[in-house]
């Protein structure tokens, strides 16, 4: 087939014959003689401190090799990587096994390895641990005044706070607009979901000392580096092999304790380990996306330009700094501008520690956070001064000669042509027999479309940079603010 | 417990715990990983097989309670080099990404043409409503179906040990249904 040019040409994937016969190996297929199986105890509650664990029942399981606790698994060179370490930010440490605290429910708190899955299983049920209860902290918000503090040098439970933007300019905007609107916007949790959950098997080669570790990973090489550092080898003796993956959605963008423990058991017994997550339990310790509270207000003139942004993102970064949690709502905080030239944006985020399953990567990983609000407002104004939402979008479109444009909130757009791409939206509906509901479905192709640009973030002489800056003193603004904010 | 079955034309016995599942049967004692496990609560369809010409989620059966059956997995749908015509459809019509679901889907789609080899587009999408698939959205999953209605034959469905149709009356309302628009094959 001799192809003249790739764009719009047919090509059957070379992937597919493994895939469709069956012949495809996934990290669950990997068979290795004298295998180990591993299996996680983890905590029922989302806050408490361990009293004791007892394992005695689960060693007394037939074909149980070893039962571990955070006491027994041995030291560690390095906590789990957290990738980003943003200044100021009070950051977590985190080890395969819960040390003294569980901070959220599905918290590992033992390991087991045994001949069989069923065996393995069978003893992490008989585990037994006795908690001293905790408050549960679950809500973003309260979060901030709660007393109880997920983490001791974080009492108000603020992980960090950063400003983007131009907080005096965008205020002046603000004062002489002729309209604004305010939302307050849940994006709520979810869960990533892939068909495969996660899932590791570890081979330990003592003679070379050389590590083998297959994954479901979408990192093999940031995984091969940080298995070496917490685990204290050489990186070189580290071979990570990413096998065909069942999805991963930005889930698999990280390293998790299972990954950890599987290879240091591995190294201790001789034996290859492997775990997989089975569908419960990636619901409780794989990451979740999303998880924000998103205060938004937009200042336009009498024309139906936009004059200015303003927003404040609470951030939930559930109970532990997982290898990207903190950059996740700080792309949120770049992306304020959208698609839209807007001469005045001020950001607040405020990032915040809860007792639930960390957040970090989920397809567009913050971005998407951010064009969802700017959208939501766009239609918010739209409707408030009786201009129909496309004509709006329009009017406040950055214009393709204004490229490459610098947003307020420090990013560089290179290149961009908006308006042809929502002509195209509005032509969809009418197309599929939406007619009749014609307003409805245009508005939900632009919010699509929204998303569907590409910013670039290098670094340019005249671009703000954002400012990074965590604050000492407690977050934000006060209970009564809040409320008069929240209306809608 | 004894098990034994014949699996893609191949016979086996083995002595496993009662509480095997079949899946971990297949993948795990027999080595044939093909088939997959998604969600272990018999959601997902990752684990679909054909039991006795009945399309079966090999996760929500006991191993033992196929002993004596006639299994067809994924592995076993290919006649040699030669692709089944709902595999050829997938590989056509885009009807996968990652592949996790495909092995499940492509079996459930298998048991949706044996019993009624022209669905239309709803009967497709009901047809599979047992099966998610994380990646595609479904509707090229849904093309690969019908391109494999279009180019297959009432012998691509015929297989050893097909007990389906003399147990189709104890069944649900709409597996008889099914059944009854089978009509010539």
């Amino acid at each position: 087939m001799a192809i003249k040019t790739m764009v719009g040409a047919r090509v059957k994937r070379t992937e597919d014959p493994r895939l469709i016969t069956g012949g495809a190996t996934y990290t669950d297929d990997v068979r290795l003689v004298d295998i180990l199986y591993g299996a996680v105890a983890r905590s029922p509650i989302a806050h408490g401190r361990i009293k004791s664990i007892d394992t005695s029942k689960a060693e007394q399981v037939p074909g149980v090799v070893a039962v571990y606790t955070a006491k027994t698994i041995g030291d560690f060179a390095a906590p789990l990587p957290n990738g980003w370490n943003l200044t100021g930010v009070r950051a977590t440490r985190r080890y395969p096994l819960a040390v003294d605290l569980v901070r959220m429910v599905g918290d590992p708190i033992a390991w087991v390895v045994a001949e069989s899955r069923y065996a393995a299983r069978d003893a992490a049920e008989l585990i037994e641990a006795d908690y001293e209860e905790l408050p549960a902290v679950v809500d973003v918000e309260g979060a901030l005044t709660s007393s109880t503090a997920v983490w001791e040098n974080a009492p108000d439970n603020m992980a960090y706070r950063i400003e983007v933007g131009d907080k005096a300019a965008t205020e002046k905007a603000f004062a002489g607009a002729h309209k604004t609107v305010s939302l307050r916007i849940v994006n709520q949790r979810l869960l990533p979901n892939p068909m495969e959950t996660r899932g590791v098997v570890a081979k330990w080669d003592a003679g070379p000392q050389q590590l083998t570790v297959w994954a479901t990973s979408q990192i093999p090489h940031l995984l091969r580096t940080n298995l070496a550092a917490v685990l204290a080898l050489p990186e070189q003796k580290v071979r990570v092999i990413v096998p065909e993956v069942g999805g991963g959605f930005g889930c698999k963008l990280n390293v998790y304790g299972e990954d950890v423990l599987a290879c240091r058991t591995a190294m201790l017994h001789n034996r290859p380990v492997k775990w997989i997550e089975d569908r419960r339990e990636s619901y409780f310790s794989t990451i979740h996306g999303r998880g924000q509270v998103d205060y938004v207000d937009l200042a336009v003139d009498q024309n139906g330009k936009i004059l200015g942004l303003k927003t404040k993102i609470l951030a939930d970064l559930g109970s532990y700094a997982q290898i990207n949690t903190e950059a996740i709502p700080t792309l949120s905080t770049l992306m304020l501008s959208g698609c839209y030239d807007i001469p005045a944006i001020y950001g607040e985020l405020i990032a915040v520690y809860t007792t639930t399953t960390p957040t970090d990567a989920y397809r567009g990983a913050g971005r998407p956070e951010a064009i969802h609000l700017v959208e939501r407002i766009m239609d918010s104004a739209a409707r408030e001064l009786g201009i129909d939402p496309a004509e709006f979008r329009r009017r406040n479109f950055i214009a393709p000669e204004k490229f490459p444009y610098a947003t307020k909130t420090g990013v560089i757009y290179d290149s961009g042509d908006y308006e042809p791409a929502l002509d195209k939206a509005l032509a969809w509906p009418t197309t599929r027999g939406c007619a009749a509901s014609r307003s409805r479905c245009a508005r939900g192709a632009r919010s699509f479309w929204g998303s569907a640009y590409r910013p670039t973030s290098r670094s340019a002489g005249s671009a703000r940079r954002p400012r990074w800056v965590a604050s000492a003193g407690r977050a934000g603004q006060s209970a009564s603010s809040r409320a008069a904010r929240s209306r809608s | 417990m004894k098990v034994a079955v014949t699996v893609n034309g191949k016979k086996y016995e083995h002595d496993v715990e009662p509480r095997m599942l079949l899946v971990h049967y297949l993948r795990d004692t027999l080595g044939l990983t093909g088939t997959h496990i998604g969600c272990d609560t018999s959601q997902c369809g990752a684990c679909t097989v054909v039991v006795n010409g009945e399309v079966v989620k090999s996760c929500t059966i006991f191993a033992v309670q196929a002993n004596g059956a006639s299994i067809m997995t994924i592995e076993g749908l290919a006649r040699g080099e030669k692709l089944h015509p709902i595999q050829a459809g997938f590989w056509e019509e885009h009807g996968l990404q990652c592949g996790f679901c495909t092995p499940g889907m492509i079996l459930s789609a298998w048991g949706l043409l044996k019993n009624n080899p022209n669905p239309t587009e709803d009967q497709i999408r009901h047809g599979i409503d047992g099966n998610i698939c994380r990646c595609t959205g479904y509707q090229h999953i849904v093309n690969a179906i019908k391109w494999a209605a279009k180019n297959g034959k009432a012998e691509d469905y015929s297989v050893e040990g097909d007990t389906s149709a003399q147990v189709v009356e104890s069944r649900s309302p709409y597996t008889a249904r099914t059944a009854d628009q089978a009509g010539g094959r």
